[in-house]
């Protein structure tokens, strides 16, 4: 009581206003308090890490082991092998994202703008090839695209007489191709809601000046969606960079090298009984140089500039009408499903009611892969500890994704720049790396500090390896946003936290709810983190998967994997319901 | 005489104390296992469900509990070091491959574990000290029985380089470590430079996914595997497929345990090495097409795996002057 009275004495007197001021004149405002703590945050989430990688790459040992400081991991890259590698990694990348990013473009105008038949169904479809391990896919290709025993090839050359197959995957081409079928329906989940929030007047303004169709989509469509076209280039570039499946499968026996399998073969004893990881790391080091390099070309290139969409002013969804053609664009929305998801899915499919996949000899169906996986405890130990960390991690990443792009995009706050850099750094380090960075730092930790050996250790680093997608899905959304809609509910007397909540977070909903899906799936496939960091009794779906693929059960990773996509059927269902709700309910 | 018998007597004497003397030690060490009730090990052989099997008799027979978590060999060798070098130790007992703990032993991650009994039984080399080998993954071919009719495979290495395999071959990647680089290791040491320098010239297709090339083997896109590891020939029984031991012999990496410095659970790691060793966890290793470390089970191996678990091994890669190899491998190669 006395204490409440003194208070109360306090605030009667002015004391804790003067107090406040007196703090407020040193810079300690709410504002830079919440700055604070999240630059801390992020830092310890990426910087943290990054910094042991770092450390680990100018040092002759890893962390803890006796050593010296050199440069010997840098001075290694320097040599023509590494050349190649380095300009096969880019040319590899270059040529499956540009690619893909003109097919997530006409896609998405196809769904989002055209009145192309059952666009709803065919919008799950379209992503459905995202969210199967690459690992899976890459051997159904490998039985499809074998140049000498392939379906696709024996079917070509049953028909044609020829000799010569028709494709090959083992092949530059073969790399490039399995990249595409998983970058082209994540930049399409990327864009298409950014077709979805254009508010069409702005194309029929340059219609009714006489522009062409094709004019008005280059000059006014595609430019306005800069911004998320170029977010979702790097993004997808970046991840083409670090892919290590399809070159390990495709390239490998073509000798195709590339910076990952470079990686791989150092922390794979390249030179002994001991890890190389000085090279490895300084080669991943030299790779975020490279990528951050373009990041901020990037920022350059939209600095200044306005990307604004959705302004004060109503409009209604534009629906191009198609005539005849809508089935034009049905046959080819069609034609990618078949080709990216029936084709492997189906091998995926046939290959689990077989004693072996790949061969279907009526003697050896079976469902025992079935019976096995539904029987491992391991397994549904597994799918909840994922849920669990899928469904939160996802959810907190969101979240802390929205926060870092609303101050990146709408402030004008100090150090909005260096959280968006933050958020970013995780995206340009090849998860194999990333995994041992993570390792090593929450492993230095003391152990009044205990995040290694918990299910904390995941769920921290899957907010880390999330956020750059959720940073850059809530940028790209925000930046269509005018920043009239805010004066204006604050100029009609809504507070702050009721212009967020009315306008902020109701306009950027969808964009919120094609983030989770990414982060959560994300969650759900990533793997180098999670061997790092799991612990018994923490195991996560991707360790259960990978386990299975080391001891040679591929048949059984194939039910996983239909089981998974059955998943994201059901939860891209629920996410476009919840979409058509909210437009309705604007 | 009475000096010597008195001599011999006194020897059998102390023999014969320090043999109850171990055995009271062991026995005491079982019973402070038992109290610790469970034990962490680090896993890093993908190999099948063996040790999951080999975990259940072990609880069975202790009542300890295994908890067990598996991974690549280089991921589970890098937490064993990092807990050892930042004293967050986990993990009581790893089970990786020779490279892996070889590299271990050397950043002095390990503890020796002292006398095991069933130590004695081991036939196996040892590579560094506080190894206790545990069985073999021993690389030979397999051949697709459709292509390849009995009698016309390969007897000897030297029957690889007959032109007739010319272009039918599929091996694992030589000039990276792992189980091709293994095999180049041992054959170039065996067979010499020239073995290789003919064997390039056989147009031979590289992969690095070694589970999937025994299959694409069976599918009839190649005559052969070069370094299949055997156990993978009694998984893909029903395959069209026969595993095929050359007569010198087969290359192989052995797996061995170790006692990770200061695990929490000392005693109860000691007693599970030495279960490993056991007759029944062994015979649970030699079912699955591996050689085991105690020797010959006899006919409790299955009748169709007794040639490949008693096969005569070639040797095993010397880890000494690997990058040298690998440069060569890569020269010879053309990788």
């Amino acid at each position: 009581m006395t204490t409440v009275n003194a208070i109360a004495g306090d605030i009667r007197e002015g004391r804790y206003e003067d107090r406040y001021r007196r703090l407020k004149s040193w810079g300690f405002t709410p504002r830079n308090i919440g700055m604070i703590l999240l630059i801390l945050f992020l830092g310890f989430l990426t910087l943290y890490p990054l910094a042991m990688l770092i450390y680990g790459s100018l040092h002759s040992t890893p962390p803890g082991m006796a050593g010296e400081f050199n440069l010997n991991g840098y001075r290694e890259l320097l040599s023509t092998h590494n050349l190649i590698a380095l300009l096969n990694t880019l040319g590899i990348s270059f040529a499956k994202t540009i690619p893909s990013l003109a097919l997530a473009v006409l896609f998405s105008w196809i769904i989002a703008r055209t009145d192309t038949p059952f666009r709803g169904q065919l919008e799950v479809l379209i992503t459905l090839p995202f969210f199967v391990p690459s690992i899976l896919t890459a051997m159904a290709w490998g039985m499809l695209g074998n140049p000498k025993v392939g379906l696709i090839n024996q079917a070509y050359m049953a028909m044609t007489g020829g000799t010569e197959p028709l494709i090959n995957v083992f092949s530059y081409g073969g790399i490039i191709w399995h990249l595409m079928q998983h970058s082209t329906p994540f930049l399409f989940l990327f864009i298409v809601d950014v077709f979805r929030a254009m508010d069409p007047a702005l194309e029929d303004s340059s219609r009714m000046c006489g522009a062409s169709r094709w004019r008005t989509f280059r000059s006014i469509t595609l430019l306005l969606m800069l911004p998320a076209l170029t977010n979702a280039f790097i993004l997808s570039f970046i991840r083409g960079i670090e892919s290590f499946e399809s070159p390990l499968f495709f390239g490998s026996p073509a000798g195709i090298t590339v910076v990952t399998t470079e990686i791989f073969n150092a922390i794979n004893y390249r030179s002994g009984p001991q890890p190389d990881y000085q090279y490895a790391t300084a080669i991943s080091v030299a790779i975020l140089v490279l990528m951050f390099l373009m990041v901020l070309v990037q920022w350059r290139m939209l600095r200044g500039r306005s990307f604004v969409t959705v302004t004060g002013k109503g409009y209604s969804p534009n629906v191009t009408k198609l005539g005849p053609w809508r089935w034009v664009t049905f046959g080819i929305c069609v034609l990618f499903f078949v080709v990216t998801v029936v084709l492997p899915i189906g091998q995926l499919a046939v290959g689990s009611f077989f004693r072996f996949f790949g061969f279907y000899d009526p003697s050896m169906l079976t469902l025992a892969n079935y019976v096995k996986v539904g029987t491992n405890p391991e397994f549904w130990r597994g799918f909840c500890n994922t849920m669990v960390l899928g469904v939160l991690g996802s959810t907190v990443t969101m979240f802390l994704g929205a926060i870092v792009a609303y101050i990146s995009v709408r402030t004008r706050w100090r150090g909005r720049t260096l959280i968006d850099t933050m958020a970013w750094l995780p995206w340009m380090m090849p998860g194999m790396v990333l995994g041992i960075g993570f390792l090593w730092a929450f492993a230095i930790l003391p152990k009044s500090i205990p995040i290694y050996g918990t299910i904390w250790a995941l769920f921290l680093a899957y907010i880390a390896l999330g956020t750059p997608i959720a940073v850059r899905v809530m940028v790209g959304s925000y930046a269509q946003l005018s920043l009239d809609l805010e004066e204006c509910s604050r100029v009609h007397g809504a507070t702050f936290f009721q212009t967020l909540w009315r306008i902020l977070i109701a306009l950027a909903w969808p964009s919120f709810v094609v983030g989770w899906v990414l982060t959560f799936f994300g969650i759900l496939r990533e793997l180098s983190a999670s061997v790092m960091l799991y612990s018994v009794g923490s195991e996560v779906l991707s360790v259960i998967v990978m386990k299975l693929w080391l001891n040679g059960l591929a048949e059984q990773v194939s039910v996983i994997a239909l089981f998974m996509m059955l998943l994201v059927i059901v939860f891209r269902w629920v996410q476009l319901r919840l979409l058509k709700h909210h437009i309705t309910t604007l | 005489m009475t000096r010597l018998i008195s001599f011999v007597t006194a020897a059998l004497l102390v023999a014969i104390y320090s043999m109850a003397v171990s055995a009271q030690n062991w026995d005491d060490i079982v019973a402070t296992a038992k109290k610790e009730r469970e034990l962490t090990v680090y896993n890093g052989f993908g190999g099948g469900d063996e040790f999951k099997e080999i975990n259940a008799l072990f609880q069975k027979r202790y009542g300890i509990t295994v908890k067990m978590l598996e991974g690549r060999g280089s991921e589970i060798a890098e937490r064993v070091r990092t807990e050892v070098a930042t004293g967050h130790a986990i993990g009581d007992v790893t089970v990786n491959g020779a490279t892996a703990n070889t590299g271990l032993s050397q950043a002095n991650a390990f503890q020796v574990p002292g006398t095991l009994p069933n130590m004695s039984k081991v036939i196996l080399e040892k590579t560094f000290v506080e190894e206790v080998p545990l069985f073999v993954n021993a690389y030979g071919i397999t051949v697709n029985s459709k292509l390849v009719p009995p009698g016309q495979e390969p007897k000897t290495w030297a029957d690889i380089l007959d032109p007739k395999w010319k272009g039918k071959i599929i091996s694992d990647e030589m000039s990276s470590s792992g189980t091709g680089h293994t095999w180049f290791s041992v054959t170039l040491e065996k067979f010499g430079e020239d073995f290789h320098r003919k064997l390039a010239t056989q147009n031979l297709q590289f992969s690095r996914t070694v589970r999937e090339n025994p299959r694409r083997v069976a599918m009839g896109e190649f005559a052969m595997y070069i370094q299949t590891a055997m156990s993978d020939v009694g998984r893909l029984e029903g395959l069209p497929i026969r595993g095929v031991v050359p007569k010198e012999g087969l290359p192989y990496t052995s797996f061995s345990g170790a006692m990770i410095k200061n695990a929490p659970r000392p005693n109860a790691a000691r007693v599970y090495i030495n279960f490993v060793l056991e007759p029944e966890a062994q015979l649970v290793l030699a079912k699955a097409g591996f050689p085991v470390s105690t020797g010959d089970l006899g006919d409790k191996v299955p009748a169709n795996l007794r040639h490949l678990v008693n096969a005569p091994l070639l040797g095993r890669q010397n880890l000494e002057g690997q990058a040298e190899r690998l440069k060569l491998a890569k020269e010879i190669y053309g990788r």
